[in-house]
């Protein structure tokens, strides 16, 4: 197969925290890469910094400062330091500070003041702790950018799946009164048309033949194995949009690591046995 | 609180005939730890007074004067002891059982007691005397909580769903285990084999109040004997019955028995006695043999007299009106025993239910309460013959030395012995989860040895369906020794015996002593609580009638009427009524022609709260039956077996599983031995064990930071408020093997599921410290050590303490850390001296001996001999890593053997990457399919946002389940297409994923985690420590050392066993072998017995062995040592 | 103890969900539908919000000992 030639890219499916991307024709090894880059290398924002001067909540510091860190935050890209980068503020400071004064108090994720506008708790109702009348809390907080590869709450996406394509065959048409092939399928792809039978969604068949297993001669599924199915299910820190250019960007800065690498080293024409 | 209701979304199994709300209903009523609070409850209403009863009276002879005092009323009052100032300590003031446990306190209330005194025809009554003081159960009748709503419960700082039922003892819980005893008042024979003859025994343990006489009947070749407490010898049996008032030999024949058989075997026996005729020589044999040999003919018979009357079959009567029955029960156990040896009879079966009781805390108090009560009153009487001496009018509570009564109980239930040999009665109570307390709660312990093998009574046996948990046993030597209730259990409480004689009377009993010939040949013997009291001639309908009134409530219903030897040939029925206590019963629905009589109306009733099941119960819908009544009973497990012959169906049929079994899902589809192993398991496992853990300072604790209730529920679980404090969490499990990280039982976990929250938890430790006061104005002291404080152990291990001693909150500690800061007085006179001044301090902080921790909460408080105590609560964050313990609810356990990264795990369709990954080598030799069908269940029910029902033998079956979960859109056999996150290939075989419940347990890495390079060595060997708490070696035994040998690596034999040890250089004289030593002032080697001029060489020695040396000499032995140049 | 943040197993908020379902399931909405509705689909974070048990109430009750008479 020659570069290029006749891959594409097709979005079944978009929408604001998930997508889903039919690539033909495009090794399903560069597919995952691409998965398990934006996993754990995509860096974000999250809260990892937390200075506690007062919790007289029931949650132990150590659970509150955990729950804190898990609480996903709009990262503004490229504003804030990864790494070894320079010019770039290293935190953002976060406060919480609340007292519950007669009644008991659930305190939200909306109760944390940011000192950057850019930089807010995406779900507003994240419960964090309940107080009890009396009880605050103070603390103050340092959100740092990080991947996922050191802690998953510095992932930008929940679930990313990479599959094959599945090819669901009919060989032989069949006498439609038998529907055993029909009820098989769990996700009830199959559908009987005019006595006919039909692949409704193919895209949702996840390849288990069971139907395949029901009537080995009419019906065979495969798995394309050229094409790949991509879904992709975020979190928020991040749009989709940069979360795929990042990973690629990481991707194809990893192979320009490999290359100047390889680069490097020297490769005698002797050394090679005669 | 907040959680979705499971009874509202459980998805169950219909059932045409589903008796749950009656179990419901049953427990709720009877309780989960109701047998030790009833019991106690029986004992401070009762049995107190009872105890009394026996020892009231003190006789004072004074020579021309006599006094007797008498207590004649006791009473416990309420909680109530005093403070170390003196003053009373009460509820009002906070004599609350959450104060004790802080403040080390014993939770206990006063024995008051009425006592009159008699003397010269005047009586003076003294009230209000305090004989001693009893602990209370947490809950019982006179607890301070009995009673309270939930609201109470909490302001007195107790969890509202703590159980109760355990004794606060220097502020440690303390359950008593219940003792499993064979059964008072019941003749139980039995074969034994001495040097080749057999001898027939039957016998009797006689008890009533604190009076426990065993009563033997022995017959041997040519003759009967009986043993009777307090003889030194055994009485031949005619003797005792002639003693007894039985003097004619055909009379005693006739009370043994009619038929010619018995009576051929009786007669050489009766023959050989012939030459003691009347009844004042049997009294006089049986008087020689006492310890009164040596007295007056006329002491000798009166002894005789006294023991028949009081220690022979004390449970018959104490008296001599009670004589001829007491003779007629004799003659019966002989009866019994001839019949063994004619083989008419089989030898009883000891390990039968029917033969067994428990010892409650009731019973186990009572003993305490009644030595306690003898040693107080002799000690009174000693103080008051000593006052009367002076002749003053002293009042008694000043006489009364309560602190006797006191003592022995704090002693026993501190230390769980109760005689010398029984041991272990109470135990600390487990909180390791609110299963475990249950658990524990509803321990039964059996008293035999358990170093013999005895396996007959550790096996399962029959009688134990509905009354034990055959399940829930320990492994290992206890197993089958320690038992647990099954959930049916319930045990009887004692209703008086002579109520229930007037109904026997009424319906036909012809008593022993009016019963004619007829009756003596052919009529059913009737037992009364062991008691032979008379004769029936039909004895079923008579049994039929008898539980008529039980049946319609007109006496208890834990009575049991039961019959035996029923139409046997050659042998007479006998018909056995128990009003007693402490056996177990359990609940069956009575069938009449097929039909139980438990009508789906009655259920609907039940479960509308209209109908109680102590109402089914005086209605004769449900029986409660005990062990004997069961051989009158036939019994059908489901309701689809019944026939015509059926008396009886089961209630439910899990109901014979226990607490901790009966939380296994899908029970009934797993190997038997792994539901053992999780019912011991599931007492290990973190969850929430109480919700008033900050009020609490608990020595050791955990706490699961986010719990869960299971998807597949049992209906138990939700019905003894498991969901309320649940012990694990639901988790993603996929079967498949992950490149060998989870082979042997090792788990993968999913590292991003661990950070997100997956099996976090705290673990508590709470450091003690008590600043002493020596007397003469010394005392310990909380503060930060100085610099000049002798043993100051450098500046930073004290960081985190403040100017009093204690840590401030939050405080960061390490492994040797001063957790709290204490100085005193040296306290050893050495150091005195080398201190040369007597103002010096000495430092006796506590350190930590965990690795880390945080200082979680600081309580200082007078412990009850008013010293300062301080007690530092340190919680350390348990994140799940590498080693720690997990485990299903399927036996299933295994080591965390990798926290793998979320990208490399395998993914299904729907990109959910399972939490755990267990190998699929796990199941086939250990076949826990109850595992498969609780993924699949989960699964759906996650689905389905519902709960699943797996209660065992009710429960969906796989074909179903599959269909459940299919019409959610998933295959059918729980498999899923699941892909390789390394590569983005899908796997070949599609792999079984579902949800399954698991548990944390409590062996964590961080508990266990050891290793040493150098460290401490024993004082006396010098060879290096042993165990982890003390920085021990790791050691290398016999079989590590084989090792070695085989493969020949001799040096590090060496090197392990003696210079990595406890080498030791000695020096010995060549010319005489013995050990020499230096002298340090004339610095040189001296031999003990060739002086220093002689050739001593050093030698490298084990220390042990220069310790053997000196062993041997200071036996007067020469042991002498060869030294050789061998190079 | 309180509500996770995330789903354990796929890392979603369900933090935010956990009043809003249980009020739901309280003003007498089907479980299944209050999941659906609240976008919950996986059964990986179905679990999450179906199996808490939200102790943290109960923790919170305590207000020290107060006994005897007040």
């Amino acid at each position: 197969m020659s570069r290029g030639r006749g891959f594409s890219i097709k979005i079944l499916d978009k929408s604001d925290d998930s997508i889903s991307i039919l690539f033909k024709n495009i090794p399903v090894e560069i597919i995952n890469s691409i998965r398990r880059i934006s996993m754990s290398e995509v860096p974000t924002l999250a809260i990892d910094k937390v200075f506690i001067f007062r919790n007289d909540s029931v949650l132990n510091d150590q659970m509150l400062a955990h729950r804190l860190g898990l609480i996903p935050l709009k990262t503004p890209v490229d504003k804030y330091k990864y790494g070894d980068e320079e010019g770039k503020p290293e935190y953002v400071s976060l406060s919480l500070t609340i007292e519950a004064k007669n009644d008991f108090r659930t305190v939200y994720a909306k109760d944390i003041k940011s000192n950057d506008k850019e930089v807010y708790p995406l779900y507003e109702d994240i419960e964090i702790v309940r107080l009890a009348p009396g009880e605050g809390l103070d603390i103050e907080m340092w959100a740092i950018m990080g991947t996922g590869r050191e802690h998953a709450k510095w992932s930008p996406v929940t679930v990313c799946v990479v599959r094959g394509v599945p090819v669901i065959k009919i060989l032989k048409e069949c006498d439609s009164n038998c529907k055993k092939c029909v009820e098989a399928c769990p996700k009830n792809i199959l559908k009987i048309n005019n006595g006919k039978l039909t692949v409704t969604n193919l895209y949702l068949c996840t390849g288990c033949k069971l139907c395949e297993v029901e009537c080995p001669d009419y019906i065979k599924v495969d798995i394309d194995e050229k094409s790949s199915l991509f879904m992709m299910e975020i979190v928020g820190q991040l749009t989709i949009k940069t979360i795929l250019t990042k990973s690629f960007d990481i991707l194809i800065s990893k192979i320009d690591d490999f290359l100047t690498k390889f680069n490097e080293v020297e490769i005698y024409e002797d050394a090679i046995p005669k | 609180m907040r959680r979705l209701d499971i009874k509202k979304y459980l998805v169950s199994k219909p059932l045409e005939y589903d008796t749950w709300p009656v179990v419901e209903a049953m427990i709720r009523e009877f309780g989960l730890a109701k047998q030790h609070i009833d019991s106690y409850n029986e004992f401070i209403e009762k049995g107190i007074k009872e105890i009394i009863e026996e020892n009231k009276i003190i006789k004072i002879i004074a020579p021309n004067d006599e006094i007797i005092y008498e207590i004649t009323d006791v009473r416990v009052d309420r909680p109530r002891i005093k403070d170390v100032d003196g003053s009373p300590l009460d509820e009002e003031r906070g004599y609350i059982p959450a104060v004790c446990r802080l403040r080390g306190l014993t939770y206990a209330a006063p024995i008051i007691a009425t006592i009159k005194r008699k003397q010269g025809g005047f009586e003076y009554i003294e009230d209000n005397v305090e004989i001693g003081h009893i602990p209370v159960m947490v809950k019982s009748k006179i607890c301070v909580l009995h009673g309270k709503s939930k609201e109470e419960l909490i302001r007195y700082g107790e969890d509202p769903n703590d159980p109760g039922g355990y004794f606060i003892i220097n502020g440690s819980e303390r359950a008593i285990v219940a003792l499993e005893d064979l059964a008072s008042n019941s003749i139980i024979t039995r074969v034994e084999k001495v040097s080749n003859t057999k001898v027939y025994i039957s016998m009797i343990l006689s008890v009533k109040g604190s009076l426990r006489n065993h009563v033997t009947v022995t017959v041997k070749k040519n003759n009967i004997y009986v043993t009777i407490p307090f003889t030194l010898t055994p009485i031949p049996f005619p003797i005792v019955m002639k003693a007894l008032g039985v003097v004619k030999e055909g009379e005693i024949a006739e009370a043994v028995s009619r038929r010619e058989e018995i009576i051929e075997e009786l007669y050489p026996v009766l023959k050989k006695y012939e030459s003691v005729s009347t009844q004042e020589d049997a009294l006089l044999y049986i008087g020689n043999r006492t310890q009164a040999a040596q007295q007056p003919i006329e002491r000798r018979k009166n002894r005789a007299r006294h023991i028949l009357d009081k220690y022979l079959f004390p449970h018959v009567g104490i008296g001599p009106e009670y004589r001829l029955r007491k003779a007629y029960l004799l003659a019966e156990m002989v009866r019994r025993a001839i019949e063994l040896k004619l083989g008419w009879r089989n030898p009883d079966d000891r390990d039968h239910y029917a033969n067994k009781r428990l010892r409650l805390a009731g019973p186990l108090l009572g003993q305490i309460f009644a030595k306690s009560l003898k040693s107080l009153l002799k000690d009174l009487h000693y103080n008051i013959t000593k006052y009367y001496l002076y002749k003053s009018r002293i009042q008694l509570s000043y006489l009364v030395r309560s602190s006797k009564i006191t003592h022995r109980f704090n002693h026993a239930l501190a230390t769980g012995t109760w005689t010398q040999r029984t041991t272990g009665v109470t135990q600390m109570l487990d909180r390791t989860n609110y299963l475990s307390t249950l658990s524990h709660l509803r321990r039964i312990q059996s008293p035999l040895s358990r170093s013999r093998p005895q396996f007959e009574a550790r096996e399962v046996h029959a009688s134990h369906l509905g009354r034990i948990c055959p399940v829930e046993s320990p492994e290992g030597q206890n197993i089958g020794l320690v038992k647990n209730l099954a959930l049916s259990a319930i045990v009887s409480n004692e209703y008086p015996p002579d109520k229930i004689y007037g109904i026997l009377m009424e319906e036909g009993m012809v008593k022993v002593e009016e019963a004619d010939d007829r009756l003596w040949e052919s009529g059913a013997r009737v037992f009364l609580n062991g008691d032979f009291i008379g004769f029936v001639s039909d004895p079923m309908t008579f049994v039929e009638r008898l539980r008529g009134y039980r049946r319609r409530g007109l006496i208890p219903p834990d009575i049991s009427i039961a019959v035996r030897n029923y139409n046997k040939d050659k042998l007479v029925p006998e018909v056995y009524i128990e009003t007693s206590s402490a056996r177990i019963l359990r609940p069956l629905i009575r069938v009449v022609d097929g039909k139980p009589l438990l009508t789906h109306e009655h259920i609907r009733r039940v479960a509308e709260g209209k109908l109680k099941f102590t109402d089914l119960l005086k209605i004769g819908v449900i029986e409660l039956i005990d062990a004997n009544e069961e051989y009158n009973v036939l019994t059908a497990f489901f309701p689809e077996e019944l026939t015509k012959d059926h008396t009886h169906l089961e209630l439910s049929p899990f109901l014979f599983l226990g607490i901790t079994a009966s939380v296994i899902p899908f029970a009934e589809h797993n190997q038997s031995p792994r539901n053992s192993y999780e019912a011991a398991m599931a007492k290990q496992a973190l969850g929430i064990p109480y919700t008033n853990i900050r009020l609490r300072m608990d020595t050791r604790g955990h706490l699961l930071e986010y719990p869960q209730m299971p998807i597949v529920q049992t209906r138990v679980m939700d019905l003894i408020g498991l969901n309320d404090r649940p012990v694990g969490q639901n988790l993603v499990v996929a079967i498949m093997s992950y490149e060998s990280y989870n082979m042997e039982d090792a788990v993968v976990i999913n590292k991003a599921a661990v950070d997100r929250g997956l099996f976090r938890s705290f673990f508590y430790k709470t450091y003690e410290s008590t600043a002493r006061l020596h007397g003469g104005g010394v005392s310990d002291r909380f503060e930060k050590p100085g610099e000049d404080v002798k043993n100051y152990i450098g500046e930073d291990a004290y960081r985190s303490l403040e100017e009093d001693g204690l840590p401030y909150l939050e405080a960061k500690l390490e492994k040797g850390d001063v957790v709290i800061g204490k100085t005193g007085p040296p306290r050893f006179l050495v150091e005195y001296e080398e201190a040369g001044l007597t103002e010096q301090k000495r430092d006796y902080s506590t350190t930590l001996d965990q690795f880390t921790g945080v200082v979680d909460r600081v309580v200082l408080t007078l412990d009850k001999e008013g010293q300062l105590t301080a007690l530092v609560k340190i919680r350390e964050h348990r994140v799940p890593e590498l080693g720690d313990k997990v485990a299903s609810r399927h036996g299933q356990k295994g080591v965390v053997g990798l926290l793998a990264p979320p990208e490399d795990m395998p993914y299904t369709a729907d990109g959910i990457i399972p939490d755990l990954l267990i190998n699929p080598h796990a199941f086939p030799s250990r076949m826990t399919v109850g595992q498969f069908l609780e993924s699949i269940a989960g699964k759906y029910g996650a689905l389905a946002g519902r709960f699943v029902d797996g209660t065992p033998f009710i429960s969906y079956d796989y074909e179903d389940l599959g269909k459940l979960l299919k019409s959610m859109g998933f295959e059918p056999m729980g498999t899923e297409v699941m892909y390789d996150g390394r590569t983005g290939k899908k796997f070949k075989a599609d792999i079984f994923v579902g949800i399954v419940y698991y548990q944390k347990l409590h062996h964590m890495v961080a508990d266990k985690m050891h290793a040493r390079a150098r460290g401490p060595v024993q004082i006396l060997t010098r060879q290096p420590t042993e165990g982890r708490s003390r920085d021990g070696g790791l050691r290398i035994g016999d079989m590590e050392k084989d090792v070695f040998v085989a493969y020949g690596a001799s040096s590090i034999i060496k090197e392990r066993l003696l210079d990595a040890s406890d080498r030791t250089t000695i020096f010995v004289c060549t010319k005489c072998g013995l050990e020499g030593y230096y002298d340090a002032r004339n610095r040189k080697l001296v031999c003990p017995v060739h002086g220093p001029d002689a050739p001593l060489v050093p030698v490298n020695v084990s220390y042990a062995f220069k310790l053997l040396l000196d062993e041997l000499k200071s036996m007067a032995i020469y042991p002498r040592i060869y030294v050789e140049e061998v190079i | 103890m309180i509500t996770p943040v995330r789903c354990f197993t796929c890392g979603s908020v369900i933090g935010d969900k956990y009043e809003k379902f249980i009020k739901l399931v309280e003003e007498g909405m089907d479980p299944k539908e209050a999941l659906d509705k609240l976008g919950v689909k996986r059964y990986c974070c179905r679990r999450m919000l179906l199996t808490h048990v939200e102790i943290i109430d109960e923790f919170l009750i305590y207000r020290g000992l107060k006994y005897g008479k007040d």
